[in-house]
């Protein structure tokens, strides 16, 4: 069976021929990405500074009132300011995303490290369970961890990391397979070195290459499956800021015509999964320079 | 009781940005359309169709063996055969179901002459889809059946002492009686809700050695012959109902064809009622409907309901078992703000543990209004300072989500810490079997217009008893009030216990929001269900 | 015959995973906090009641029963019945999986045509803007949350310019088709029910529309390298300098080497899609496969969640299956 990952990323690096004046481009992708998810991280840090309201004070005279002077861009139904609110969700939302990913990343790249490298009836039983857990629908499973932990940031984290974790270890079990045959490795096993520190100092950091592309793009479908959760009502807990839980209190005010409750959430949601995105992308690109050249 | 709302998740939102202008205008939309259902109107002569949307599609079709399905049960309310229903009466120009007043629909007749003993008399020539006669012995076998599923028919027959189905008798052929072992002041109202019947010879032909109740045919198959019958369906999708031309009672279906398609995403529902797609629009939040009130083409029916928005304090769990600090919460509470915020002024404040308009319902004895200082003074006499609970309530429920954050806010002034916690229905329903939750918000909607029924559930030790409350007086007036049926007496208990439940304070009443619905203009005769499940006979189209 | 070998290999791979899904849903659903009983508690409930109404559903037997009952259920069809409903857990799968299927195959189908289409241009023009701008859009596509982009369709397509139906239903008023799997346009197709196939088609727009845009840009970016690396391969330029150019060299190199890869991403791309298709089915009101499950779940129904994700781990393996085999025919070395 093929692994496959919650983002829908193409594991299997295109090895291709340089591409013809890809640099540029490449670069631009990159630097554009990190300059998306700065602005996004800047924004959420100085929120206290950057705004006049906190975001769950309430505005009981200004209840779903649209932008004005006093609340930049309006407020939502509980009359908190929807500006300072879409600030400091990212905080939440980039928190949640970066560290769960973070999780998976250790959590699977160990994994994988160790099945592939051990190999035999171990790697056979780690794989067959990775295969398991893949074949569950990735939501379900989602909801299903979310209903067993209960709710709270902390949670959430973990239930994205779990459902993340699959992905990263087939990922580096496979890159350390090739890894660990080659002549670097073999030296430094046959220098005696212990199975552990040949993992540790040779094959892990060797095998993380495609780690490091694939996370980018996996903090933005991180983000994503969050504000599912949210949408699907077992998300970040009220009154805690979250672009997701904005987006979707604000649904019926897309069909009213209030588009200030849940548009800048989205977009918020949009740029920022972006910027991950064209990272991933761009790094990609110059990987596949880099192993080309 | 808590009727928990079907499966609907996040992202129906029911938020409430309408001034007060809202109820005047629903109020003349009530009073105007209200009018068309005053004359009963032949059914034969309607011949149009009304296009309903609901949130989910009913998940059975067997009302014996049926999980607790709001969608479900209003669906049944009009399929299954009735023997005896409600009357209607005017309130204020609008419509509601007259509970004082039960009517015989299917049955020809419905008397007592103790209160004990009942006897129900059925109608000659009444007939079952199939073409099989309504006899004594439907009777006998669907509430035998009803007995044998302990579920919700066989829980109220024991509030008016019909415990055993030998107490329920075939006579003759059209004759049978109920024979409780009290006379009770409930068996009418009880009644009416729980005498629906089945076919039972077509019920007996799909029974099985292992399956002696048909509930595998019961559960595919709509048990149709009431108000309308069942012409056709999709499962999950679409309800096609047709009035059923052999109803024998005054005022029956005003409306030939109704077609019930599911629509779960509630932004979406109200976009159909927008565009004309559906007359009416059920399931939808406070928010959906509050946008749609003043769109062109829709407008919003509100009705007084005794539907209560409470929270219970678990009596029995630190920091409230001590009474002063259930106190402290009472004065801290937002009222003013909840009834505003959240229902847009649309509902009214119960200064009691009975609803208001519930008989026997009195104010007396009930101080609570929101002071934060006596609050803080409350809690200082009781040595708490500092204390941290989580505020329960469910996840799908946007109405709840924004009690609970208001709640918050007013509770973290008075300084308790208040965490708002969703939880899906399955652990809802778990936490509060195991009454592990402190504090919570819950939604009850009486399906019997009575104090006796509504307080059985706050007796020690009660199923729903959320608060673990126990108290002997109230336990003591509750146990009278089964074989007491003078009304002064009964009042006289009930202002006890009322009195104890201000005290004491188990749960906090919030509000009492009214009943909306939103429909398209052309659609009249609507009459306010006191039991939240709404009545399709009365609606027609113009 | 290596072929044949290969396939009863791979099938062989499935059976234990497949075997570990029942195990863990049956497990993972019984650890959840909640009880499926509570649907059940109405005013009045005893606690007597309660435990008859376990017992009747079953639920009151030791888990390695309820597990062996289970398990000899599957083998002959039977996977219970649902608890919230009382309806056999198979009769509702029958009308809730066409409709999944048909829209997720729809979706990821589309998604993969577009990918060819825009990921051979880009190709052909690495570093034009064309390339850039459509790579670009296809990451804007799926950085914007499903669920909100089908609400934002909904409102565009079907409230403000009224081209599609409402999000209600899967086909127009008295025009169904025959069933024959449930899925009204693959129905109406097979009936030969022209009136019928558009109705249900202009239903399938705006969901399907939904799906393609999230997960167009990764088969994108894979048509777009694996094409890249047959024009920088020799036997482009041989090609090339024979003098083959225009469209024999794009259908017959271009397009040729890169749909090879397609079937496997496809597969994946399809498994993910089917894992979050509930997000799109609540939007759409679709009454699929989605939403059973999370109804199912969210109240315990321990069948349907048990159903739901084997029937999901299956046709997620077997769209695996598929494609490894395909992709073996295609390329011998992976038989070996």
């Amino acid at each position: 069976m093929v692994s496959v990952g919650p983002v829908g990323v193409n594991r299997r690096l295109p090895r291709s021929q340089p591409q013809r004046a890809s640099r540029g481009f490449g670069a631009v992708m990159i630097w554009t990405g990190a300059g998306l998810v700065a602005i996004v991280l800047l924004a959420s840090l100085f929120a206290p500074l950057l705004t006049t309201w906190g975001p769950v004070e309430i505005d009981s005279t200004a209840i779903r009132q649209a932008p004005s002077a006093v609340h930049w861009l309006g407020t939502d139904a509980n009359g908190m300011d929807v500006f300072s609110r879409l600030l400091y969700a990212g905080r939440v939302d980039l928190g949640v995303a970066v560290v769960s990913v973070a999780i998976a990343v250790v959590i699977g790249s160990v994994i994988g490290a160790v099945s592939g490298y051990v190999g035999g009836a171990l790697d056979a039983v780690v794989m067959r369970l990775l295969e398991i857990l893949q074949a569950f629908p990735t939501f379900i499973l989602a909801l299903a961890v979310a209903a067993l932990l209960g709710p709270g940031i902390v949670n959430l984290t973990i239930v994205v990391a779990i459902v993340s974790i699959p992905s990263y270890a087939r990922l580096v079990r496979a890159e350390v397979r090739t890894v660990r045959e080659l002549a670097y490795v073999d030296a430094a096993r046959t220098s005696g070195l212990a199975g552990a520190r040949v993992l540790l100092r040779h094959v892990i950091p060797n095998s993380l290459t495609p780690v490091r592309i694939v996370a980018p793009l996996n903090v933005g479908w991180a983000m994503l499956a969050l504000a599912g959760l949210s949408f699907l009502g077992l998300g970040v807990p009220v009154p805690q800021p979250e672009w997701g839980a904005m987006i979707s209190q604000g649904t019926s005010d897309i069909v009213a015509g209030r588009l200030w409750t849940s548009v800048p959430p989205g977009l918020a949601l949009v740029v920022c999964v972006l910027g991950f995105s064209l990272l991933g992308e761009g790094l990609q690109e110059r990987e596949t320079r880099r192993r080309t050249r | 009781m808590d009727t928990p709302s079907p499966v609907k998740p996040k992202n129906l939102r029911r938020r409430l940005a309408v001034a007060g202008a809202l109820v005047t205008t629903a109020a003349l939309a009530l009073t105007g359309c209200a009018a068309g259902a005053a004359s009963p109107t032949d059914a034969a002569s309607a011949t149009s169709e009304l296009r309903i949307a609901v949130p989910s599609y009913p998940g059975s079709w067997d009302q014996d063996f049926v999980a607790f399905d709001p969608v479900a049960l209003a669906l049944f309310k009009n399929v299954y055969p009735y023997l005896v229903d409600y009357g209607v009466t005017d309130v204020d120009g609008g419509q509601i179901l007259d509970t004082e007043n039960i009517l015989p629909a299917w049955a020809e007749s419905f008397t007592s002459d103790d209160g004990k003993l009942w006897t129900l008399k059925l109608r000659d020539g009444a007939t079952f889809p199939s073409g099989n006669p309504i006899t004594a012995d439907d009777v006998k076998w669907s509430k035998d059946r009803a007995f044998a599923a302990k579920a919700n028919v066989a829980g109220v027959y024991s509030l008016i002492g019909l415990t055993d189905p030998e107490q329920i008798q075939v006579v003759d052929d059209k004759t049978v009686t109920f024979d409780q072992a009290y006379p009770s002041a409930l068996s009418a109202q009880i009644q009416a809700i729980s005498l629906f019947i089945y076919d039972s010879k077509l019920m007996k032909e799909h029974a099985t050695a292992d399956d002696p109740w048909a509930q595998d045919w019961a559960a595919q198959n709509p048990s149709d012959g009431g108000l309308y019958n069942v012409e056709s369906f999709t499962p999950g999708q679409e309800i096609v109902l047709k009035a059923n031309k052999d109803y024998p009672a005054e005022d029956g279906p005003h409306t030939d064809t109704i077609r019930l398609t599911v629509v779960s995403d509630p932004a979406a529902e109200s976009v159909l009622l927008q565009n004309g797609d559906v007359d009416i629009a059920l399931g939808l939040g406070r928010q959906q409907i509050a946008d749609l009130d003043g769109v062109s083409g829709v407008k919003i029916i509100s009705a007084p309901s005794n539907e209560m928005i409470s929270i219970p304090l678990n009596t029995t769990m630190a920091p409230f078992d001590n009474p002063l600090v259930r106190q402290a919460v009472a004065y801290a509470m937002p009222y003013d703000d909840i009834i505003s915020t959240v229902y847009g002024g649309d509902a009214r404040r119960p200064m009691s543990i009975v609803p208001i308009d519930m008989p026997g319902y009195t104010e007396e004895g009930f101080p609570y209004e929101q002071d934060l200082d006596k609050a803080k003074d409350l809690l200082s006499q009781a040595g708490v300072s500092g204390a941290s609970v989580e505020l329960a309530y469910a996840a799908d429920n946007d109405e709840q989500e924004q009690i609970a954050i208001l709640v918050q806010d007013a509770l973290g002034k008075a300084g308790i810490t208040v965490t708002p916690t969703p939880l899906d229905p399955a652990t809802l329903g778990d936490r509060r079997d195991a009454k592990d939750l402190a504090m919570q918000i819950t939604s009850g909607q009486q399906w019997v217009n009575d104090v006796e029924y509504l307080m059985n559930g706050w007796t020690t030790g009660a199923y729903l008893n959320y608060a673990n409350y126990s108290n002997p007086t109230v336990d003591a007036d509750v146990e009278a009030s089964h074989t007491i049926t003078d009304t002064d007496e009964r009042n006289a208990l009930w202002a006890e216990v009322q009195e104890q439940f201000a005290t004491d304070v188990p749960v906090i009443p919030l509000a009492q929001p009214n009943y909306n619905l939103p429909v398209g203009d052309n659609v009249k005769g609507f009459v306010q269900p006191v039991d939240g499940l709404i009545r399709l006979k009365y609606l027609s189209i113009d | 015959m290596r072929l044949a070998r290969y396939i009863a290999l791979r099938i062989a791979l499935v059976v234990p995973v497949l075997l570990g899904v029942i195990v863990l849903t049956f497990l993972l659903v019984r650890v959840l906090p909640g009880d499926p009983v509570q649907a059940f508690v109405g005013p009045n409930t005893t606690a007597d009641d309660v435990e008859a109404i376990r017992q009747r559903l079953g639920l009151d037997a030791p888990l390695w029963q309820q597990f062996l009952d289970y398990l000899g259920g599957i083998f002959v069809g039977d996977f219970g019945t649902s608890i919230q409903t009382g309806v056999p857990v198979s009769t509702e799968l029958a009308f809730r999986l066409a409709p999944t299927l048909e829209l997720v195959f729809l979706g990821v189908g589309v998604a993969v045509i577009a990918a060819i289409v825009f990921g051979i241009i880009s190709a052909l023009r690495v570093n034009s803007p064309i390339d850039h701008v459509s790579r670009v859009t296809s990451l804007v596509g799926t950085a914007m949350p499903e669920f909100w982009l089908g609400l934002i369709l909904i409102v565009i397509g079907y409230q403000q310019l009224g081209w599609f139906p409402g999000p209600s239903g899967r086909i127009g008023r008295g025009l169904s088709p025959t069933p024959i799997t449930g899925a009204e346009a693959v129905d109406a197709l097979l009936t030969a029910n022209w009136p019928a196939l558009g109705s249900a088609l202009l239903y399938l727009v705006l969901p399907v529309l939904t799906i393609a845009v999230g997960v167009t840009a990764s088969l994108l970016r894979s048509v777009r390298s694996a094409a890249i690396d047959i024009r920088a391969a020799a036997p482009w330029s041989t090609a090339q300098a024979h003098g083959i150019s225009g469209r024999p060299l794009v259908t017959g190199y271009l397009l040729r080497g890169t749909v090879s890869r397609i079937p496997t991403l496809a597969a994946l791309v399809l498994g993910n899609v089917l894992g979050g298709v509930v997000l799109v089915e609540y939007v759409f009101s679709w009454q699929g496969m989605g939403q059973w499950l999370l109804r199912g779940l969210l109240y315990r129904d321990y069948p349907v969640v048990q159903a739901g994700v084997v029937i999901i781990a299956l046709v997620y393996a077997v769209a695996y299956l598929v494609a490894d085999v395909i992709h073996a025919a295609l390329d011998p070395r992976v038989r070996l």
